[in-house]
């Protein structure tokens, strides 16, 4: 065993850095806040942001080659006992960190023309937010990954509730932090009862102490609740009704950071307390079955987040929908536990994350520019408007999972990787996309010719519109959001690298190795099988049936009606009543916990 | 002892949920949550506690100490406390917010986000 030493592996600093930049930023705006002219404040929020993302590129470089492990205070584990908190970055948390590092910039950028002067810490929230959401992927311990989950939710609420766009009574806002709070407190139990198990906070060790035995009731329990709490947070059924409340009231660039990083970070610690923890107890049987119960989960948050979407015709709203059911897909993905499969969903999550960001950003320009000028029609409102439109088009077209764009490299790898379940997997994504690709499309087509029901009257503080040309602020963000899902999918290999990505994200022996300071296990790296012509032509035919469905949806005015009473029941359930929200989390919770026991014992 | 410990867990945990899911007041439902917190600080505290064991501060220490709890449940549970005192203050700024917007503290009052269908 390694004995301990003060001084961490050189290039391993840069990692706490890529935490520490913004965070001390973050200090310094929310203390100074009025000391510091608006210019100076907002460039320095986006320069701590750039750096934190360079910070996070590098560190993502060299952890493509081998995992970075940090030791704070270098209290590095002696005899195999772990007391210190480590970062252990693989390439799968490298990217996660690029991706919140681009989404956090984007929302700064766009916030200094969106909010003018009232921006106040506004900044400040956007880094600790970023801050938090690294540290989130690249902790080694359960407990830091506890404060670093609830950081970033904290931060959410604020960004939902403070900054919100119009007088409403901030209900989206109480709903995200009451659901969010009680999904930490389960996270937290589950955390308390697994240290109690294996006297460990480490993510390493805790594996390694459960390796090998048939997990007991208490693992069963810490997996449910574990389970369910992050659930919460990404936002599957039944604990996703938060959302689009949330997304009713935030702001377009807090929007961003919840809609591409909020539930990916969800889903990432699902992911990785399953490999890092839970995945070297559980027998082959078990894992079957929890394929089933993950995989149903995920199913289901698909078609009740496309049936919402396409029921839906408030549009922060729908784009909620349309988060939901993709996150169900993601989900699915994940439920395969394949390696490759996990690799196609981390590509498909980036390149959608992304586009979303665009999407919201878009809707945001659009929506500023109406209650400037309550606009009935936007046809020829100026080249903003027509730029931000295109950008909902396109958009809608990568959300589709058309090449060149990084979402068709990471669905073909993930459907390719499926084995038998292929077709499910394919049809699940077939209906998620024709599905919730109209819906977008149709609302943009009927907020473009003024039929939108959201139609605001002008307000006198949004003097300024959004129409000309001297938005570059506000137009750049959502343009360079879209050309980076754009580029990320004609990066070569891209399917390899996001395969070995995962291979090394899963595999739990070298984690441990790396954590334990022990020689470097060689990955096999699996095959991910070329996409040939097949892929291409499902991908053309699904983005031309989503442009059928949107134009049935807005030329047949008949078909609306007949939707929204088949959904009634469905929508009635998304009225926003706090006490039914927190009724069925906790059914889902008592579900899960009893479904995992069903499964894994 | 021990399972009374985890019956009180348990307990606070349901009184709080229940208080929440069935409250009329935001204020209320505040505190309700904070109840629902302090379980898991009790379970925390319970999973490091020590029969007989003294508090783990290790200066002035007798001869033969015998002993301490487990500092590491100690320092989470101070952690859960920090945090739920920052949930707890944000969830009581936004329910003032709330009541001088709309003027009351019902959440089943406050329905706008829904927009209004033609």
């Amino acid at each position: 065993m390694i004995p301990a030493v003060a001084h961490p592996a050189p290039g391993t600093v840069l990692a706490p850095l890529a935490v520490a930049v913004p965070l001390a930023a973050a200090a310094v705006l929310a203390g100074a806040n009025q000391r510091i002219p608006a210019l100076w404040r907002d460039l320095l929020g986006s320069a701590a942001a750039a750096t934190a993302t360079v910070l996070a590129g590098v560190v993502l470089s060299q952890a493509a080659h081998r995992r970075v492990v940090y030791w704070f205070g270098g209290w590095r584990p002696v005899h195999g006992t772990v007391i210190g908190v480590d970062y252990a970055v693989d390439p799968m948390g490298g990217a996660l960190a690029v991706l919140a590092g681009v989404l956090a910039l984007a929302a700064l950028v766009y916030s200094r023309r969106f909010f003018g002067e009232t921006g106040g810490r506004y900044p400040a929230l956007v880094l600790v937010f970023t801050a938090a959401s690294i540290d989130f992927a690249w902790t080694g311990d359960l407990f830091n990954m506890f404060v670093a989950f609830e950081l970033v939710a904290v931060t959410g609420f604020i960004l939902t509730g403070f900054y919100a766009e119009e007088e409403a009574p901030l209900q989206g806002a109480i709903n995200f932090a009451v659901l969010n709070t009680v999904g930490g407190l389960v996270v937290l139990t589950g955390v308390a009862l697994l240290y109690g198990h294996t006297g460990t906070l480490n993510l390493a060790q805790m594996g390694q102490t459960l390796a090998g035995h048939r997990p007991g009731g208490l693992v069963v329990v810490a997996f449910a609740l574990l389970a369910s709490g992050f659930l919460v947070k990404a936002g599957s059924v039944p604990w996703h009704f938060w959302l689009p409340d949330a997304y009713g009231t935030a702001p377009a660039p807090a929007s961003i950071l919840i809609a591409g990083v909020t539930s990916e970070l969800g889903l990432f610690g699902l992911a990785r307390t399953w490999e890092t923890v839970f995945s070297g107890a559980v027998a082959g049987s078990a894992e079957q079955r929890i394929r089933l119960v993950l995989g149903a989960l995920g199913v289901l948050t698909a078609l009740v987040g496309t049936a919402m979407a396409l029921a839906e015709d408030h549009p922060r709203r729908l784009l909620a929908f349309v988060v939901i059911a993709h996150l169900g897909v993601y989900l699915l993905g994940f439920s395969l536990l394949r390696t490759a499969a996990l690799g196609g969903v981390a590509l498909l999550a980036a390149g959608d994350g992304f586009v979303k960001g665009a999407l919201f950003l878009a809707v945001g320009i659009i929506r500023r520019h109406r209650r400037a000028t309550g606009a009935r029609a936007l046809r020829g409102e100026g080249p903003a408007i027509t730029i931000a439109a295109g950008v909902i088009v396109l958009g809608v077209l990568c959300l589709s999972d058309l090449p060149p764009f990084s979402s068709s490299v990471g669905k073909d790898l993930l459907v390719a990787t499926a084995g038998s379940a292929g077709p499910l997997v394919e049809a699940v994504i077939a209906v998620t996309v024709v599905g919730s690709g109209a819906a977008i499309l149709a609302s943009a087509v009927q907020v473009w010719q003024g039929h939108a029901v959201d139609n605001p009257s002008p307000s006198e503080d949004a003097a300024e519109t959004a129409a000309g040309w001297g938005n570059v602020t506000l137009l750049a963000p959502p343009v360079v959001l879209l050309a980076a899902a754009l580029g990320l999918g004609l990066v070569p290999h891209l399917a390899d690298h996001a395969a070995s990505a995962a291979a090394s994200f899963a595999d739990r022996p070298g984690y441990h190795a790396a954590v334990y300071g022990a020689a470097r296990r060689a990955v096999a790296r699996p095959g991910t099988g070329g996409g040939g012509v097949e892929p291409l032509v499902i991908d053309g035919a699904e983005a031309a049936a989503s442009v059928l469905a949107a134009a049935a949806l807005v030329s047949r005015r008949r078909i609306a009606p007949v939707l929204g009473r088949g959904t009634g029941w469905l929508r009635d359930l998304h009225r926003g009543h706090l006490g039914d929200q927190l009724t069925w989390a906790v059914l889902g919770m008592a579900a899960m916990a009893a479904a995992s026991g069903l499964a894994l014992r | 002892m021990t399972v009374l410990a985890f019956a009180v867990v348990v307990w606070l945990f349901v009184v709080g949920l229940y208080g929440m899911v069935t409250s009329r007041n935001l204020i209320h439902l505040v505190v309700c949550l904070s109840v629902a917190q302090s379980a898991t600080d009790l379970l925390l505290l319970e999973i490091g506690y020590v029969g007989h064991g003294h508090a783990p501060v290790f200066v002035d220490l007798p001869k033969h100490p015998g002993p301490t709890v487990d500092s590491i449940m100690q320092a989470l549970s101070l952690t859960d406390v920090v945090l739920g005192a920052a949930v707890s203050a944000l969830l009581l700024a936004l329910s003032v917010q709330v009541h001088k917007r709309t003027g009351t503290l019902d959440p089943d009052e406050l329905r706008t986000v829904e927009p209004n269908r033609s």
